[in-house]
């Protein structure tokens, strides 16, 4: 039954016409793109990590929340709390639904840009390590488990806005004020932020610490109201402990 | 009967109750947060404005959404002036909010340009908000009850592709490219408004061959 709710929640989200902005995007400015350099290799290897690592995760909050939400928008949320699947159930099935599709995606991205790494010469300074690479899917993914959460915990116009001005604009601004930040922040330890040293850490780690935030999103997604708060606290607590347990080992 | 019906709506607070409030009010913290988080940061008065700006438009997106636009489809008010009234409440708003940011972050420009980055910055946003709207009003009119939420990736993807065109550049800094690019951000501005007012013609209005 949940399997079944995964995929049509995956589908939902694969058909949303907002997701599909993104290759649009991609297309034009690639397009639109001078190209001063040429479109070499390494223009199309930067054009790959700009959709997955960048245009992706920003647009992709958008149809996460909208297929999260389309319930309450319809509302036929009455109607569900009367289905033999629970509220959590559903819930999880949609994390779920939204997470392996942008997983899969971010995954394809990723691979492709290793076989572009592997067949011709990539600038060294736009080349990725294996374990930045990695981070990719986890980077879109979470996106859209925000766009999930956000439609579950702020629903309410505008709860897709505050949710990506703080995770954005938020995050930059916060996380951009101490070296480091770029470890801590939902992005790719690739590239360090304007201004700011590049600081060692481990990149494998750091993909650990990212699925560590996608769990975070997913179990405060899913354990939601006054009912759910024992579960939130013992499922939730040891997560985000260990998730900052391994934000700390990345960095010594 | 149409201004007494305007002047009534907003006397009696429907307005603003109809209004979405939240991305309004979630824009302003931001505008103020960013502001303070800015205090100590670099003279970059231009990105300052533009993602100010941006936090402005995008909040004011919502603007359109409405829960009682079905029960008003019936209504002698016209669409068009339903629209009116509401883009005018987002401008009291934004433009307040965006003269204030002027006043506070301008003095820290080269006093020579402070006139010329105004009132391109200001082109930009109006620019922004018009895209935003024609979108918003676009959906609405192709069935979307609440469009609000697809101006955000809408206006950022526009944004993508207007910053990716090389030989015609949009965000610039002070310098030859100023006016060219703010004469594109002005033909951005008109095609918007243009799409905005044909999507707030009132569909029961059109004509019928039949």
């Amino acid at each position: 039954m949940t399997r079944s709710l995964i995929g049509r929640e995956a589908r939902h989200l694969a058909r949303h016409p907002v997701l599909w902005l993104i290759p649009v995007v991609v297309a034009l400015t690639s397009a639109a793109d001078s190209a001063t350099g040429g479109r070499t290799a390494g223009y199309w290897y930067g054009t790959i990590f700009t959709a997955v690592a960048f245009f992706g995760p920003i647009i992709v909050i958008f149809p996460a929340n909208l297929v999260a939400g389309r319930a309450r928008r319809s509302r036929a949320e009455e109607m569900l709390r009367v289905t033999p699947t629970s509220d959590t159930d559903r819930t999880w099935a949609m994390c779920l639904g939204v997470a392996l599709p942008l997983a899969a995606a971010g995954a394809v991205a990723a691979g492709a840009m290793a076989l572009i790494d592997g067949g011709f010469t990539i600038p060294p300074d736009d080349l990725l390590t294996a374990g930045e690479l990695a981070q990719l899917p986890f980077v879109l993914t979470g996106a859209g488990l925000l766009g999930v959460l956000a439609a579950r915990r702020l629903p309410f116009a505008g709860g897709a806005l505050i949710t990506f001005v703080v995770a954005t604009l938020g995050a930059v601004v916060v996380f951009g004020r101490f070296d480091s930040g770029i470890w801590w922040m939902w992005w790719t330890t690739g590239f360090p932020l304007e201004g700011r040293a590049p600081v060692p850490g481990e990149p494998w780690l750091h993909v650990v610490y990212l699925a560590g935030l996608c769990a975070c999103a997913a179990v405060a997604a899913v354990y939601r109201g006054r009912a759910q708060r024992t579960r939130l606290a013992l499922v939730g607590l040891p997560v985000l402990a260990a998730t900052l347990a391994v934000g700390w080992l990345q960095l010594s | 009967m149409t201004p007494s019906v305007a002047t009534e709506v907003l006397r009696s607070g429907h307005l603003a109750r109809s209004l979405r409030l939240a991305p309004f009010a979630a824009g302003a913290v931001a505008v103020v947060l960013y502001l303070a988080a800015r205090l100590d940061g670099g003279p970059d008065v231009i990105g300052d404005l533009r993602v100010l700006g941006l936090l402005l438009a995008l909040s004011s997106g919502y603007v359109l959404d409405d829960d009682a636009a079905v029960t008003l489809q019936a209504s002698p008010y016209c669409l068009a002036r339903r629209l009116g009234l509401r883009l005018a409440g987002a401008v009291a708003v934004v433009a307040p909010l965006w003269t204030a940011v002027l006043a506070y972050l301008l003095p820290s420009a080269p006093a020579g340009e402070r006139w010329a980055l105004g009132l391109g910055l200001t082109t930009e946003l109006v620019a922004a908000l018009a895209l935003v709207w024609a979108v918003a009003a676009g959906a609405r009119r192709h069935g979307f009850e609440h469009p609000g939420i697809i101006t955000t990736p809408a206006l950022l993807a526009s944004l993508f592709v207007a910053a990716s065109i090389g030989r015609a550049p949009m965000l610039v800094g002070p310098g030859p490219e100023w006016t060219p690019a703010h004469l594109r951000w002005s033909i951005v501005l008109a095609g918007a408004t243009c799409v905005l007012l044909a999507a707030m013609r009132d569909p029961a209005a059109r004509r019928s061959d039949w």
